[in-house]
């Protein structure tokens, strides 16, 4: 069987035995999910090791499999460089969840796990399908064991939450399986590689229709403003873990069908319609920030700075040019990683104090040296400080967006000064403030198997801080294929690109 | 004899239920001989049926043997298998239900496959006097009150079909559903008279089809009745009505179908629209279930609009799809009390029940048209043939129907995993009995099976149709 394949149904087929265990044997509970999901994790490093970096645009790993048939859709799997480090950032996000959820899930053990695992199998496989009805079932398959973990093991609120967003996505989901369905009447193929050539010959009109009904379902995904009100809930109220993936993968989910679907399939509507992203993408931006400067709840700020982060994504996505991809596809690990370690923290925290409200913390720098050091850090990637991994994604975005239109640039730079005011404010008010509340004075530091969820994150924050060559060779070569396939007439835009690819290594943002 | 040969499988359907009543006398004190007795036969129901796949042909000149049909028979035999091993387990019923579960199916059967208005009317009431019989069996006054319902409103809508089946009697001296579509071909009939008898057979056969506005009895008639039973209406009666609708409309009203496509249209929508906008507002599971029904009847008008060997095969597939997971909902219904209807019964079940409440959600999630079960498949086929078709503005509300409705059956789901169980002191012990038990396996068996692996099945069936 192909490592592909494999890496997608392990999770799947680890589910079973979970039914078997009883569910008060804890510890065999959690060290069988961690050591599966670390058995994933290697696995999908297996992709990483066997990966040809040399035709990283291509599809690799194929798989292929009879599923549907009479209307030739099948199970046909791949992966290029942008899906590659997509797919290893789940393996990594899922294995670091279920270490940090062992005293943090009490009830509905066995649940939990398998919601868990069939969430990471559904993620891999949407970031792997190259059939498009294959990626809708991934896409959607992802829906309930989400919606189970803010359920079930959410905060106060969850039942609204899981609600709100179910619906919300299932909606969009209707439009995006319109399309999808359109497609196939069309040119009766699912494959994406076979819709991504034919697609091109569209006339303007149907493309823009199209286009207008995909990237609908993937901005609610991102989300985009205005589709970003089940967002702040979802986060706030779901369990760490889920809060980590929805945050750190999810999220991703919607950039990348926006980069693997409406870009390279509607490449002329993409044009008509990138300034229209990038200026929602830019209110998202301000909005988020503002909105994130007023929260008082811990969880509920790191999710509206979600918002925010979303925005640069998207702004350099919607650049359209080599810069603001590269910038795209490097933020979207980079938020995966520092929003990832933010709602890991807030989880440890609350941990401790059951309670997410800002003013209950303070002076935690004394008490908790470690815990904060490491917040400090994660932190400060999300601000983009320069030499951490937000840097790098949101200096690419913007001279991606300064490219394409100057103005948006200037109001992106505003977002990074704002997104330095609120999430200062909120270290400010938990860490360096005086410590007045005795609960804090007596609160635990990290113990060793959080160190073990934190340190491998800040490792990755520092290293595509300082070098991010490493990863941004993964994904140069797919976001030069999305350039030329928007704006042919525009080669030189490539040349310019040779700044953050293999041949001259030279970091991207000096 | 050759038409004799031809309806083997009927007459082996028929001989079947008399064999059950007889033996069932005998045995009827040890239960689990006669579920053997039962699992046998129904398994011998469907292997003829799968035998006779292609054995095609027209009987005595009212019924049309064709892999169509054939194919329909083995949803019925899934189904009667599925509701009659529940109902052996319902100690309070008497064995001779069964027969009737039975008598119904061979109704059934007759009905997805008549092309004469006279055999429909008797195939119809096959199928209806057992229905009858069966939602009042229990003899309480809730059965009673729902079975009085549904025969009044059943003799109703059949005095209906009859009346226009007199009518077209009068006016083309034939019962032949062919006969319908020369008179519109021919000149000289009186149009306008036609239109009022095919009208009269349009109500009685969309009330059996509880399309709206004809839908009322439905969610009565399911909450009065014992799960089993409700099953079997909500399942098989209705997979006839539709195979007996798509001949109808194919063969009767060839010729002229902007007429009825238009009504089939605003028929379908309401149908999906009300069901499901009514199912948010319910609060007892078997209702809701009753309204889902409904729903899950509009999408299925969609292939019969379409016509052609697509859909055909479409309703077959979804057919059984919606048998498999709406037989195992009513499944895991019967398990959690046919009394205890109230959604409030069922907080906290993942915790008390954890094994039902998850197979009850993986029904749910399947009739929600969520992948990579087998609901989706169903749907996808269903929906992708409308888009083909140019039906797209129906696609889509349908498509939005399907978001409505995850709404009411997330709702249980959350009732079961995200609520404690409220105190209530006189709650029963739950516990599934044993022909339950294999019935909800081999339904969620099938359901995850064809969600991940729907290649074969449907294989089979295009290559037949």
């Amino acid at each position: 069987m192909e490592l592909l394949t494999a890496v997608i149904l392990l999770p799947l087929a680890a589910t079973v035995p979970v039914f078997f265990l009883p569910e008060k044997a804890r510890r065999t509970l959690w060290t069988y999910a961690i050591v599966v999901s670390g058995i994933e994790l290697l696995l999908s490093l297996g992709l990483l090791w066997w990966f040809d970096l040399g035709r990283a645009a291509d599809f690799q790993f194929h798989g292929q499999a009879y599923w549907l048939p009479g209307i030739n859709s099948s199970f046909h799997v791949g992966i290029d460089g942008m899906s590659l480090l997509l797919i290893l950032l789940t393996t990594f996000l899922t294995f670091l969840g279920f270490l940090s959820s062992t005293r943090y899930i009490e009830t509905k053990r066995k649940e939990y796990i398998i919601s868990m695992l069939v969430m990471e199998a559904a993620m891999v496989g949407v970031f792997s399908a190259l059939d498009a009805l294959l990626f809708f079932v991934f896409w959607e398959a992802m829906l309930v064991p989400m919606y189970f973990l803010i359920g079930i093991w959410g905060h106060e609120n969850k039942l609204y939450a899981a609600f709100k967003f179910i619906l919300y996505t299932m909606a969009g989901s209707v439009l995006l399986l319109s399309a999808i369905i359109w497609l196939y009447i069309q040119f009766g193929t699912f494959d994406l590689i076979a819709l991504t050539q034919a697609t091109r010959g569209l006339p303007i009109s149907a493309q823009e229709i199209l286009f207008l009904a995909m990237t609908l379902a993937f901005a609610i995904k991102v989300p985009l403003f205005p589709f970003h009100t089940w967002l702040p809930h979802a986060h706030a109220e779901a369990p760490t873990a889920g809060s980590v993936l929805l945050a750190g993968v999810l999220l991703k989910m919607g950039v990348y069908g926006l980069l693997r679907f409406s870009f390279p399939m509607f490449p002329e509507a993409a044009k008509v319609f990138a300034p229209w992203l990038a200026v929602l993408a830019l209110i998202g931006i301000t909005y988020g920030a503002l909105m994130t400067w007023v929260q008082t709840d811990l969880k509920r700020l790191i999710a509206y700075s979600s918002v925010a982060h979303l925005g640069f994504i998207v702004l350099g996505a919607s650049s359209l040019n080599q810069w603001g991809l590269q910038g795209a596809m490097i933020q979207m690990v980079n938020h995966g990683l520092s929003t990832g370690g933010l709602f890991f923290i807030a989880g440890m925290l609350y941990e401790r104090r059951h309670t997410r409200d800002l003013s209950a913390f303070g002076g935690l720098a004394k008490a908790v040296p470690r815990l904060s050091v490491l917040f400090g850090i994660i932190m400060l990637s999300s601000v983009g400080l320069p030499g951490l991994n937000g840097f790098v994604g949101e200096f690419l975005a913007l001279v991606g967006a300064f490219k394409s239109n100057v103005i948006w640039a200037g109001v992106g730079a505003t977002g990074i000064i704002l997104a330095a005011v609120y999430l200062l404010t909120m270290f400010q008010k938990v860490v360096f403030s005086k410590l007045e509340n005795e609960e804090n004075a007596r609160m635990k530091d990290l113990s060793l198997r959080e160190m073990l969820v934190l340190s491998p994150l800040v490792l990755f924050i520092i290293w595509i801080g300082v070098y991010p060559q490493t990863f941004l060779r993964y994904t140069d070569p797919v976001s030069a294929n999305i350039v030329q396939l928007v704006n042919p007439e525009i080669p030189a835009q490539v040349d310019e690109t040779r700044v953050v690819s293999p041949e001259t290594r030279e970091v991207s943002h000096d | 004899m050759t038409d004799l040969y031809l309806v083997v499988p009927e007459l082996y359907a028929a001989g079947f239920a008399l064999v059950y009543l007889l033996i069932g006398l005998l045995i009827k004190r040890w239960r689990w001989l006669i579920g053997i007795l039962t699992l046998a036969g129904l398994a011998g129901l469907f292997c003829v049926s799968l035998a006779y796949m292609t054995v095609s042909g027209i009987a005595f000149g009212m019924l049309v043997l064709s892999p169509f049909g054939r194919l329909l028979d083995l949803v019925f035999a899934v189904a009667a298998i599925i509701s009659l091993l529940i109902y052996l387990d319902m100690k309070d019923l008497p064995y001779e239900g069964g027969f009737f579960l039975l008598a119904g199916t061979l109704g059934a059967m007759l009905l997805a496959k008549c092309v004469d208005f006279v055999m429909l009317f008797l195939a119809l009431e096959t199928l209806s006097f057992s229905l009858y019989a069966l939602v009042s069996l229990r003899g309480t006054r809730r059965d009673a009150e729902a079975g009085i319902k549904y025969f009044v409103l059943g003799a109703f809508s059949s005095a209906f079909l009859l009346m226009g089946i007199a009518l077209l009697y009068a006016l083309t001296g034939s019962f032949a559903f062919s006969a319908v579509a020369s008179a519109f071909a021919a000149p000289g009939y009186n149009i306008g008279l036609l239109i009022a008898a095919l009208s009269f057979i349009g109500i009685g056969l969309l009330f059996k089809a509880s399309a709206v506005p004809f839908h009322f009895w439905t969610p009565d008639v399911f909450e009065g009745a014992a799960a089993p039973v409700a099953g079997y209406i909500a399942t098989a009666s209705k997979v006839a009505a539709f195979g007996l609708l798509l001949s109808v409309f194919t063969i009767a009203f060839p010729t002229n179908p902007d007429l009825w496509w238009g009504l089939l249209w605003y028929a379908s929508a309401l149908t999906m629209f009300v069901g499901n906008t009514a199912a948010l507002l319910e609060k007892s599971v078997k209702r809701m279930l009753a309204y889902s029904a409904i729903a899950h009847a509009g999408y299925l008008f969609i292939p019969v609009m379409i016509g052609g060997p697509w859909s055909t095969s479409t309703i077959v597939l979804y057919g059984l799809v919606y048998t498999l997971m709406t037989g195992g909902a009513f499944a895991v219904i019967a398990v959690v009390g046919d009394e205890r209807t109230s959604i409030n019964s069922y907080k906290g079940l993942a915790k008390s029940r954890p094994l039902t409440a998850f197979l009850l959600t993986l029904f749910l999630l399947s009739l929600a048209g969520i992948p990579p079960l087998a609901g989706f498949i169903a749907k996808f086929y269903l929906f992708a043939d409308a888009f083909r078709s140019g039906l797209t503005s129906l696609a889509i509300i349908g498509l939005i129907n399907g978001v409505i409705s995850a709404y009411y059956y997330l709702r249980v789901v959350v009732y079961m995993y995200m609520m404690e169980p409220e105190g209530e002191p006189e709650a029963p012990r739950l516990r599934a009995r044993f022909w339950t038990a294999i019935a909800i396996a081999l339904a969620a068996a099938a359901t995850v099976y064809l969600g991940f692996f729907p290649g074969p099945l449907v294989d089979f069936i295009r290559g037949l149709l």
